[in-house]
């Protein structure tokens, strides 16, 4: 019944933009056709609101959705699932908008605009998304306000004046809602898993593999330690063991599951609590090396910490560690089979090489030495090597000598174990860089590394880093130091004489931190831990919904009473305010306005006994009488006429 | 279907305030016990939008799913006290209601006077009837707006305008608040012109004593004071000129000039239709300026001219028969 005439021009194109706005997002990952034909509808759809044309028919409709559904298994090749679904809706939803002919329909669009929101959070959720979402949130609202008015059509002052303030008075119930509404962990069902391209380390290493990483600055994850941080030569992030050689390729060899740790510790132990971005992958990382692993995770033999489920969301996990240690007392025979093996078709230079230095060093120990030494000596450390061909190990040891971690380690592993002994490849992250704002250390994907461990039979697992023998600025001072600038941003900071660009940096570091800590890794734990500070001990569900009602009574109460502050505050028009001041100052002077007395009848009667003050007051009197009862020419010159009228009154005072 | 059930709900909820009010006194200032606030069907279907965003961002762990459900639920609390206050402080005030013959249709004022913040989108619609086509309208900060509620008038007499009911949705459409007011607002309603009566029973004059009239051949009587309702026509122009003030020609029927339109005259007709044909007379008869008197079983008009005469004549007509106090 109220439906009539919404479909304005104004209010499509109100809509159409807020569609765009929050769709755009998805843009990036949709296939083309989709934003094609998304595009297609917007425009065709404001046509139509444009020129009064009518909707397409519904056969064609229904055609064109059939075949975006085709289209959409063609794409994915299957009909289900999170991306999939994310994508019919997008589509489906730009046709509805298309089609629609009543506010009905609209409005429907708009509800389903906020579920469109939703979907880019599982894309993203950094504080520059949740910010455009509510931008996007906002420019909806103010196209509901615009649906809403029936009469006359909303400017945009008023549509985007009134949704601001209906989002600004629901912050305070948000923040209640988001911070006491009783958490559940874990999904209510379970969810086929997306795959995804990811960041960070993966599950091999090859050449290039980890100095591809090195150029992005995306933080990996951060730590708190509860104590001194230690040594940036200290810091090696454990993350994947990788003992075999596939080809060109270093991989993990499948490992049986640890149930303790059994390393002797030699120095203290270090606590500390790392945040971790979601990888999409199921490994965790740790100093070297953990002492447990915490809870929904494991170890495997080798001491690789694993995860039970792919990280998909910011993971949290406080941890312990021994810097020094022996690791080992006996390796079994097919352990030592394992790591001595490497693939003879390849790098037959490099396998020549090692079986000639075992002959020359008997002394494992003497060897690495040795070795370490020639890197020293001989290689240089470069976030750009030269291409590799088909031995890519002969080519760098003997031709171009110049590469990144990746390379020395790949190298160093496989001459020790020609020389037969045993050594594999670990991958992680080396450094990092202390935060002074939040006093965290923040780990980025630059700090990507790949370091070797060398069986010795006395010593156990050794770990044994040949990047630091070509660099050691790389492990005492971080990779940025090592390298010199890359890329933009790189060059930027070391441009940043005056340290500007890094104090900002550390200043959205810790924004992101605290975004991380209090929105994106509030869960139920935190929740708990957050009532724990409050001295809320023990909150069940049922005393925490208590604290909920509480909360969104006194949130609700309070922006209500403003509202409602706001209404009954009833000012009187400024003319009957400015009259009711004029009558004031004439009865002081002995004139007193009887209730029935109009105004001219006023100045009749101070004429009589008081000439001076009449001619005075004349003038006031006769503008008042004019605002009044005259219809004014023009709003404009009222307000300039009251103004003067008010002005006068201001001045018989003075006199 | 949910909307006649809310309608039924509605009903009995209105008659239980009205238990013994009506008519109100005017103004009637909506204060916060007179103001009913529901969810309406987009609210209802938009919390089935903030459940299934709730689901979502605990299946996915979406904190800033979360967020957004949390915001706009806490966007659907407040705007709940927006729609309140988009009725509250109103203060209502019948207007006027001009006379209308049956079969047209009667507007009855109603003057939303608004103290404060701008109003919009607001709706009046009768109470009574379900399915009533709202009359739609903003009142702007400090000023005020007068509906005109249209109202079928089917039969002759008075019309009453009955319940209102005045409601709003702005600014997010997700709740219903409503307010009722009866003013017990009536409004007179003619006899529908009977077009088919054909000329004027002229000859009804022959009853007295019977030179046809000419039209401006009326007998001029005295001149009166102006009065509002009179027409321009009986205005005495000449009077005016001379200074002698806003004056009116009276032309007084002389027994010679008696023009009478009798009910009783009317044989073999039913009373309505007798009461259809009259209207359609006097309205002829206005129209051609000719004096006439008007004939009731009960009652009986001298004859006169001009509108308070005319206006007479009608009331009479509408009201003959039908009891009331207006009825003598």
């Amino acid at each position: 019944m109220i439906n009539q005439g919404a479909l304005t021009l104004a209010n499509i194109t109100w809509l159409l933009a807020a569609m765009a706005f929050v769709i755009a997002p998805h843009f990036a990952r949709l296939p083309l056709w989709v934003t094609a034909c998304c595009l297609t509808a917007g425009a065709w759809r404001w046509w139509i609101a444009r020129r009064g044309l009518r909707a397409p028919p519904w056969w064609l409709m229904a055609l064109v959705a059939l075949a975006i559904a085709a289209g959409t298994r063609l794409e994915y090749g299957r009909l289900f699932g999170r991306d999939v679904g994310v994508t019919l809706l997008i589509v489906m939803l730009c046709l509805k908008i298309l089609e629609m002919k009543m506010k009905r329909d609209a409005l429907l669009a708009i509800f389903l605009g906020f579920f469109l929101a939703l979907t880019n959070f599982f894309y993203s959720q950094t504080i520059l998304m949740g910010l455009y979402m509510f931008v996007c949130v906002w420019i909806f609202v103010a196209t509901l306000i615009g649906f809403q008015r029936i009469d006359t059509e909303a400017t945009v002052r008023e549509r985007l004046v009134p949704s601001a303030w209906l989002m600004l008075q629901a912050l305070p119930m948000m923040m209640v809602l988001f911070f006491l509404f009783p958490r559940i962990s874990g999904p209510l069902w379970s969810m086929p898993a997306e795959d995804r391209a990811s960041s960070g380390l993966s599950e091999s290493m090859a050449p290039g593999d980890i100095s591809k990483l090195s150029l992005s600055d995306a933080v990996a994850f951060r730590v708190e330690f509860e104590n001194a941080v230690p040594q940036s030569s200290e810091l090696y992030w454990r993350g994947l063991v990788l003992g075999r050689q596939r080809g060109k390729a270093w991989v993990p060899y499948t490992v049986q599951e640890r149930f303790s740790a059994d390393f002797e510790p030699q120095g203290p132990l270090i606590s500390y609590r790392v945040t971790l971005q979601p990888s999409n992958k199921p490994w965790l990382f740790a100093l070297d090396l953990p002492t447990a692993a915490p809870a929904d995770a494991f170890f495997l033999a080798d001491y690789q910490l694993r995860s039970r489920v792919p990280v998909s969301a910011l993971k949290a996990y406080s941890i312990s560690s021994y810097l020094r240690y022996r690791n080992g007392i006996r390796l079994g025979d097919n352990e030592r089979r394992s790591y001595l093996a490497y693939d003879n078709s390849l790098n037959p230079r490099t396998i020549a090489y090692g079986k000639q230095l075992a002959i020359d060093n008997p002394d494992p120990k003497v060897l690495v030495t040795y070795l370490l030494k020639q890197y020293n000596t001989k290689f240089s450390y470069t976030l750009e090597p030269p291409l590799l061909g088909d031995n890519p190990m002969d080519e760098f040891l003997f031709d171009t000598q110049k590469g990144f971690c990746e390379h020395y380690a790949g190298s160093f592993v496989l001459l020790l174990r020609a020389a037969g002994v045993p050594a594999r490849v670990v991958t992680g992250y080396q450094g990092g860089e202390i935060n002074p704002i939040t006093r965290q250390l923040v780990v980025r994907q630059a700090d990507a590394h790949a370091w070797s461990e060398v069986w010795f039979d006395d010593l156990g697992w050794v770990r044994v880093d040949p990047t630091f023998a070509v660099s050691p600025l790389r492990i005492n001072s971080g990779a940025t130091a090592a390298l010199g600038p890359v890329g933009v941003f790189n060059t930027l900071m070391t441009a940043d004489k005056l340290g500007v660009l890094r104090q900002i940096r550390f200043t959205w570091d810790a924004a992101n931190n605290q975004w991380n800590q209090w929105v994106v890794g509030f869960n139920a734990d935190r929740q708990r831990g957050m009532l724990e500070n409050l001295g809320f001990d023990g909150v069940d569900w049922r005393s925490l919904t208590s604290l909920l009602i509480v909360g969104v009574l006194v949130a609700g109460g309070g922006v209500g009473g403003f509202l409602m502050l706001r209404l009954y505050r009833t000012r009187k028009a400024p003319l009957a305010a400015a009259w009711d001041r004029l009558c004031e100052k004439l009865a002081r002077a002995g004139f007193v306005r009887a209730p029935h007395e109009g105004p001219m009848a006023l100045l009749a009667r101070i004429e009589a006994s008081n000439p001076a003050l009449a001619a005075e007051a004349r003038p006031v009197i006769e503008r008042y009488v004019a605002l009044r009862y005259d219809v004014p020419a023009a709003p404009a010159g009222a307000a300039a006429a009251l103004r003067e009228f008010i002005r006068l009154i201001r001045r018989l005072r003075s006199t | 279907m949910i909307g006649s059930l809310s309608f039924n709900l509605r009903q009995r909820i209105s008659d239980w305030i009205f238990r013994a009010q009506v008519p109100e006194r005017a103004p009637v200032l909506l204060v916060q016990r007179r103001i009913f606030i529901i969810p309406s069907r987009s609210g209802y279907f938009f919390a089935l939008v903030l459940l299934l965003l709730l689901i979502a961002s605990i299946n996915y762990s979406l904190s800033l799913g979360f967020l957004l459900t949390f915001l706009l639920a806490g966007m659907v609390s407040i705007s709940m006290l927006h729609t309140f206050r988009n009725l509250a402080q109103l203060s209502i005030a019948p207007g006027r209601a001009e006379p209308v013959f049956a079969g047209e249709t009667a507007h009855f004022g109603l003057v939303l006077d608004n103290p404060s913040l701008s109003r919009f989108a607001i709706g009046v619609r009768r109470a009574k009837l379900e399915n009533a086509e709202p009359e739609f309208g903003d009142v702007g900060a400090r000023a005020s707006n007068t509906f005109q509620i249209p109202v079928a008038a089917d039969k002759r007499g008075y019309l009453s305008c009955g319940r209102l009911e005045i409601f709003t949705e702005y600014p997010v459409g997700l709740f219903h608040a409503w307010a009722y007011v009866d003013f017990g607002s009536k409004c007179l309603v003619y006899p529908k012109p009977d077009a088919g009566a054909g000329a004027l029973p002229l000859d009804a004059r022959a009853m007295g004593e019977g030179n046809i009239p000419v039209r401006g051949d009326e007998e001029f009587q005295s001149l009166r004071a102006y009065k509002a309702g009179d027409t321009p026509r009986q205005i005495a122009w000449k009077a005016l000129a001379r200074e002698q003030g806003l004056l009116v020609k009276e032309f007084g029927a002389t027994a010679s000039a008696d023009f009478w339109l009798d009910f009783d005259a009317l044989a073999g007709l039913s009373n309505e239709q007798r009461l259809s044909r009259l209207t359609f007379w006097v309205l002829e008869a206005e129209r051609m300026q000719l004096p006439y008197g008007l004939k009731l079983p009960n009652q009986s008009i001298r004859p006169a001219a001009g509108g308070p005469h005319r206006e007479q004549c009608l009331k009479a007509l509408a009201l003959y028969g039908l009891g009331g106090p207006n009825d003598d």
